[in-house]
This record gives C-alpha cells, sequence and structure tokens, in this order.
C-alpha cells in the first residue's frame, strides 16, 4: 500500500475529477440529516458527516432498477445502463466501507449476479476514517467494523491540515499520479498519522460481544422466547432492512412498458421482514410469523451469512437498524443476550 | 475495486420454442421445449426458471431426462399469473428460459441401489426425470419402485406411460386416489398406504419423494416404521424463487438456499434446518 498526504483545500478537486469520470455519490446534508446523494457541486459534499439516513448501498444496488429489457416488436433483447460511467461512492466511512465489502461479496460469490458486475465494474470507493463514534446506537466498534478493511481505492483519515492517504489499488494509484493533487507526506505528518490512528484503536476499544464465537453461539438460541418477545415490539415495516448496508435481499417482477412495447425485467429492494416475503403460489406462507421472520434477520446478520463467506459477523454495526425502528429493537442487544445466555460473552471488556 | 468477470447468473433469459404443446389433465400441460443454440444439459431433480415477457417468470422442474431427445418436457399446472399465461402457448410459441438450477437427484447414489420413488400430485412432474434415466440406463440399479397419488384418477399425470415404465423400464409401480368412482381398479386411499405394502431392504434402497410439505410429514414417519436410514432419503422441497443464484433470499431455509443447494435435499440434513419441513 502506498500513502500520501492530501491537503484539505484539495478535497474538493478529488471530488471534481471523480464527478468527471465517474457517477459520484457522496454524503450532503438535507433536511437536518445527511445523505449518499449524487453530487453535481463538489462544493455540496459534507466530510464532517454523521451516519447518513441509507448506507451507500443504493449507489451500487439502486431501489429499483431494469435488469434487462426486451423490445417486443424487433424481439430483441438489451442490456441496460451500457453508457453509463461506473459509480464512485466518496468519503464512506468504515462500517459503510464493510457494508459494500460484504454486498459485493454476497452479489458476486459464484454463480456471480451478471446484472450488478456489468452495472458495477470499474467502480472507485474513497473512504474517511471515523475518529469518533458517530452515535449511541453504533456498535462498530463490538463488530469490529471501525477500520477500514481493505475494500476502497483511497482511504482518507483526516489530521492536522488534511487528510492522511492510503492507496489500496491500481485505479487508486493511477488516481493519485494523474490528478497531482497529493503530497509525499513528510515525517512529522507520519507521525501525527499514526497517533491519530492509535487514537482510533482506543476510542473504539469497547467490545460487548465475542466474535470468535458469535456465529456459532445463534444457532443454538434457535428455539428461545425472546423472539416472541421481539415479535411483540415489531411492526414488520421493513424499515431496519431498508437502512442496512448489509441487507441484500430483492425482489424480481417482469414489467411492460412504454404502452405495452418494451417488456422489463425490474429489481427492487425488498425485506424478509415483510409478511409475504417466503409465499409460494397457493398460499403456504414458510415463514409467516413475525417472531420466525426476526429470528432469520437476526440469523443471517449474527450467523448464516456470516459463516457462508468467512466472516465473524455479517452486521456491520452501523446502528441504523435500532435508530429507525419503531421498537428500538437492535441486533446489539440480541446478539448480546444471546452470548450471555450460551455463556461465551465478554461483558463490557476494557 | 475488484473486476472479476462473473461466470454466470444473468438475468436475460434465452429464447426457447414449444415445439409441442398437449394437455395432461384439466390443469397441467406439457410443453416440449428447445433452446436455439444448446442442449439445456440438466440433470433429474433440477428447474429452470421459465418466462414470458413482461407477464413472470416461474420456477419449473425439468420433466424429461437428457438422455431423451434434444429438447426437455415442462410439466405447468395452472395456478396464477405467470403459469396461466404459460398455458396460452400454443406450440411454435416462444417461452424465456434461465438454467438449469439447483443440484438435482442423487443419481450416483441411486446407482446399484434399490430405488423407491414417491410422488404425490404434482411431485411426478419432477420425477419423471428420474424415471426416465432410469429406464434408459436400466442395468445401473436394483429393484425400482414408484409409488404414484393423486387426488382423482383424472388428475392422475403421465399415466399414459405407465404401461411402459412397467415393461420397458420394469418399474414397479403402485398408484393410488384419494376418491374414485366407478370404472377405476387400483387402490383408493392415501399414498403413505401403499408404504407397509412394499418390500423394503432398508439398507440398500435409497427414497426419492416428492409431493406437497404435508405429504412428507406422513411419508417420513411410514418410511421411519421402515428402519430406512435419513441418510438414504431425498427430498424436493419448493419454495418462492426469484435470482435462482442464491442472491435474492427468497428461497432461503435457514442458512441453504434451495436454489443453489436444493430443491432436493438429504433428510439428515434437513434435522439442522428447522423451517425444512415443519
Ligand atoms: C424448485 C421448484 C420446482 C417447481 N416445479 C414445478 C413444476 O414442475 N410444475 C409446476 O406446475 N409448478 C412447479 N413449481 C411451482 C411453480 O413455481 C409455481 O406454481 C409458480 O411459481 C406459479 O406461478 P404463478 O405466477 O402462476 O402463480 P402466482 O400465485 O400468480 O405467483 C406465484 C409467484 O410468481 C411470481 N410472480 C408473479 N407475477 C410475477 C411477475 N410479474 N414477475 C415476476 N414474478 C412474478 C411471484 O413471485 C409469486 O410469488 C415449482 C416450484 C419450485 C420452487
Ligand atoms: S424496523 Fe423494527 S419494527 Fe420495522 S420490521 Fe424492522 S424490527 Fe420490525
Ligand atoms: S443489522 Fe442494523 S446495525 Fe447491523 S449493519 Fe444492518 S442496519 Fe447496521
Ligand atoms: S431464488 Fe434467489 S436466493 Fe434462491
Amino acid at each position: 500500500m502506498k500513502e500520501k498526504f492530501l491537503p484539505g483545500e484539495r478535497v474538493e478537486d478529488l471530488a471534481e475529477y471523480l464527478s468527471q469520470r465517474y457517477r459520484l455519490w457522496a454524503p450532503a446534508a438535507k433536511e437536518g440529516a445527511f445523505v449518499f446523494a449524487q453530487v453535481v457541486d463538489a462544493g455540496d459534499i459534507s466530510m464532517d458527516y454523521s451516519t447518513t439516513l441509507l448506507p451507500p448501498k443504493h449507489a451500487f444496488l439502486p431501489t429499483a432498477e431494469i435488469l434487462a429489457s426486451v423490445d417486443l416488436q424487433t424481439g430483441e433483447a438489451d442490456s441496460v445502463r451500457p453508457d453509463d460511467p461506473p459509480p464512485a461512492i466518496f468519503g464512506v466511512h468504515p462500517c459503510d466501507l464493510n457494508g459494500l465489502a460484504r454486498l459485493d461479496q454476497a452479489m458476486r460469490e459464484p454463480p456471480a449476479d451478471a446484472a450488478y458486475h456489468r452495472a458495477n465494474a470499474g467502480a472507485f470507493i474513497v473512504g474517511l476514517a471515523c475518529l469518533k463514534k458517530c452515535r449511541p446506537e453504533a456498535f462498530c466498534d463490538s463488530t469490529e467494523t471501525f477500520r477500514p478493511n481493505g475494500h476502497f481505492d483511497l482511504h482518507l483519515t483526516p489530521m492536522e491540515g488534511g487528510f492522511w492517504t492510503s492507496v489500496q489499488s491500481d485505479a487508486g494509484r493511477a488516481l493519485a499520479d494523474d490528478t497531482g493533487l497529493f503530497e509525499v507526506p513528510t515525517d512529522r505528518q507520519r507521525a501525527e498519522y499514526e497517533h491519530v490512528r492509535r487514537g482510533i484503536e482506543t476510542t473504539f476499544a469497547g467490545r460487548r460481544l465475542n466474535l470468535k464465537t458469535l456465529a456459532a453461539d445463534l444457532p443454538k438460541i434457535y428455539p428461545h422466547r425472546m423472539w416472541e418477545k421481539l415479535a411483540e415490539r415489531c411492526f414488520s415495516c421493513g424499515a431496519c432492512t431498508a437502512v442496512c448496508p448489509t441487507c441484500v435481499c430483492f425482489d424480481v417482477r417482469d414489467e411492460m412498458s412504454d404502452g405495452c412495447r418494451t417488456a422489463n425485467r425490474c429489481r427492487s429492494w425488498d425485506s424478509c421482514l415483510l409478511k409475504d416475503f417466503a409465499v409460494v403460489a397457493g398460499g403456504e406462507n414458510f415463514r409467516g410469523r413475525r417472531a420466525e421472520r426476526i429470528r432469520h434477520r437476526m440469523m443471517r446478520q449474527g450467523s448464516y451469512l456470516a459463516r457462508r463467506f468467512g466472516l465473524p459477523v455479517f452486521c456491520v454495526g452501523c446502528g441504523r437498524c435500532p435508530h429507525v425502528c419503531l421498537g428500538k429493537i437492535s441486533p446489539l442487544d440480541v446478539f448480546e443476550q444471546c452470548q450471555k445466555e450460551v455463556g461465551s460473552g465478554v461483558g463490557r471488556a476494557a | 475495486m475488484s473486476d472479476a468477470p462473473p461466470d454466470q447468473g444473468d438475468y436475460r433469459p434465452e429464447i426457447a420454442t414449444a415445439t409441442e404443446v398437449r394437455p395432461l389433465t384439466a390443469t397441467e400441460r406439457l410443453f416440449h421445449l428447445i433452446l436455439p443454440h444448446r442442449a439445456l444439459g440438466h440433470l433429474p431433480g433440477q428447474f429452470v426458471q421459465v418466462s414470458l415477457p413482461g407477464i413472470g417468470e416461474a420456477p419449473i422442474s425439468v420433466s424429461s431426462s437428457f438422455t431423451r431427445t434434444s429438447g426437455f418436457d415442462l410439466c405447468i399446472r395452472r395456478t396464477g399469473n405467470v403459469s396461466e399465461a404459460l398455458h396460452r402457448v400454443k406450440a411454435g410459441g416462444r417461452v424465456g428460459i434461465r438454467g438449469p438450477f439447483g443440484c438435482g437427484a442423487p443419481l450416483e447414489k441411486c446407482m446399484g441401489q434399490d430405488v423407491l420413488m414417491i410422488a404425490g400430485g404434482l411431485g411426478l412432474a419432477p420425477l419423471r426425470s428420474l424415471v426416465q434415466y432410469i429406464c434408459d440406463y436400466r442395468d445401473r440399479f436394483k429393484k425400482v419402485t414408484l409409488l404414484i397419488g393423486a387426488r382423482t384418477p383424472e388428475t392422475l399425470l403421465f399415466a399414459d406411460e405407465y404401461n411402459a415404465w412397467r415393461n420397458e423400464g420394469k418399474i414397479n409401480i403402485e398408484a393410488t386416489v384419494d376418491t374414485a368412482k366407478k370404472g377405476w381398479t387400483g387402490s383408493v386411499g392415501l399414498i403413505t398406504n401403499l408404504i407397509p405394502q412394499i418390500e423394503i431392504w432398508p439398507t440398500s434402497t435409497v427414497v426419492v419423494a416428492c409431493g406437497p410439505p404435508i405429504m412428507y410429514r406422513f411419508v417420513m414417519r411410514k418410511l421411519q416404521q421402515r428402519h430406512i436410514p435419513d441418510d438414504r432419503i431425498y427430498l424436493s422441497l419448493e419454495r418462492r424463487m426469484k435470482c435462482g443464484m442464491g442472491k435474492c433470499g427468497h428461497c432461503q431455509i435457514n442458512d441453504v438456499y434451495v436454489c443453489l443447494d436444493g430443491p432436493v435435499f438429504r433428510y439428515d440434513r434437513l434435522a439442522a434446518l428447522p423451517e425444512a419441513v415443519s
């Protein structure tokens, strides 16, 4: 990995450079909160933002998109979005970097999702370190996702006068050379970066989960009354999955458009919390009870997908779902209670 | 970021031609389909995603063996939006195909063994591909039995093929119906009633069953009474499906995906999946 220094006043130039070559998404203020928005003016970017309402997942997996379409008159099938430039996301916090890595892993696991691949080939990601926890509900310390994970092209760590920049990929190296925005760091800057990095480790040292055993622990409380208790607080609204960087379930529907001249195959976000998610023709519902659906989501986040992809946990502790949930249901509480019952928890370790 | 090319997994269907369409019952039709550029290359028990543009897509098991003809058969029941529209497709019509998907029936495990197939209702549609395969490679298997259950004699699928399966395939076939009018000479009653009557060597028999969830509950009880080990019993499961590639989450049963890891599962493996057969 190469290291560079980006003077603070050049951040906008970097964003400007990206916006000319990519579909650029970046954190911006909107109605008293922050969102990842498609940026028109680099001056609108907030580098000092707190967790966005939605994660940057939609830059790679849009809330709704056309996967394929057929012209019913000519019978010609079309691959969609061939001319769009690939997406770039600017200023991604570590929890969301880890989230994007998990999304990518899920979509690229063979058999890889060809539509996802086509839309995102050549994407560019610029990470941005968090120096402190963004909100009380976040638990990226417990899931150990407060560190960038290598799933970026450039990663910026704020420090005196600008940003320490870790260059991860060939694309990142090429960009750093091409733009001429970056400087060779001085020894003083290197020492200060080390200080900042150690500070991050100390700030995020609180662990409430034992990640070594969590994925194996959860299936042990599969039959448990806590799921019924949680179900009493859940409204099956699906807000938790919509705001989640690592919830990647979707629906595929075929639709006519253009006055029945074009047939489209459309993908849109879906939620395993919604009542009909597992209904088959004939009406049988394989996860008809709310408690079963909450349990399924918690198992996916804490165990099923973690084990499938060789990770300690799939949830990245961004804290978005407990923040939006009307019933204040938090994966951290569920995971922690599980480890208490199983006897593998860490308590509030230093 | 990493740009490894995908090895498969496209949502764009290939366009197949229906060269033959034939009604089997009041609600089921058999379609013979041919792909323009390739053989389907499926194994018994695998399924495809069948679609009509702008109408929808549905998972349907392949009803024929790859050992027969160039195309493949689908037996489709009319139940809703997509299947209703598919029933309007005539010979010469075109449908979209993706697949084959899933890992299919345990052919290797069946070789050199007695094979007991249990088909409830539409369950005979996927099992017919195994039946045809067995007929074509009959010497690879020992005693082969097929139990078929349907609501009435009129709803029995592929009834005109039983004689060939019996004579050429040397398959012992027992069919039963829930209710029958005069003229039906076969058994009346549930398919589970046939299990105690047949000869079974528990440790040299492989069972492959396909039917509705309710059937599995009772069939499993009978099979266990006959001391067939759980690791010799295979069930084919149905779930909602969208992508067919382990992405959309719709077909998930605990930590497995029916579209990738199934639809045929060994029963002892299902024991670790509480959501599988409730
Ligand atoms: C592995 C497997 C094998 C199967 N094999 C067979 C078989 O051999 N023969 C057989 O008859 N049946 C088979 N089925 C069942 C069959 O898939 C369903 O009966 C079929 O999906 C019914 O679809 P429908 O649209 O007619 O019914 P509906 O009740 O209208 O819809 C059922 C599902 O189809 C989907 N759907 C509806 N409209 C659209 C749309 N516009 N775009 C996209 N999706 C839409 C929806 O997800 C809905 O949940 C199998 C199922 C599975 C899982
Ligand atoms: S946000 Fe809360 S109430 Fe809504 S589905 Fe998720 S857990 Fe249930
Ligand atoms: S489960 Fe909740 S806390 Fe975990 S990554 Fe998803 S939204 Fe964030
Ligand atoms: S059908 Fe989408 S995951 Fe199996």
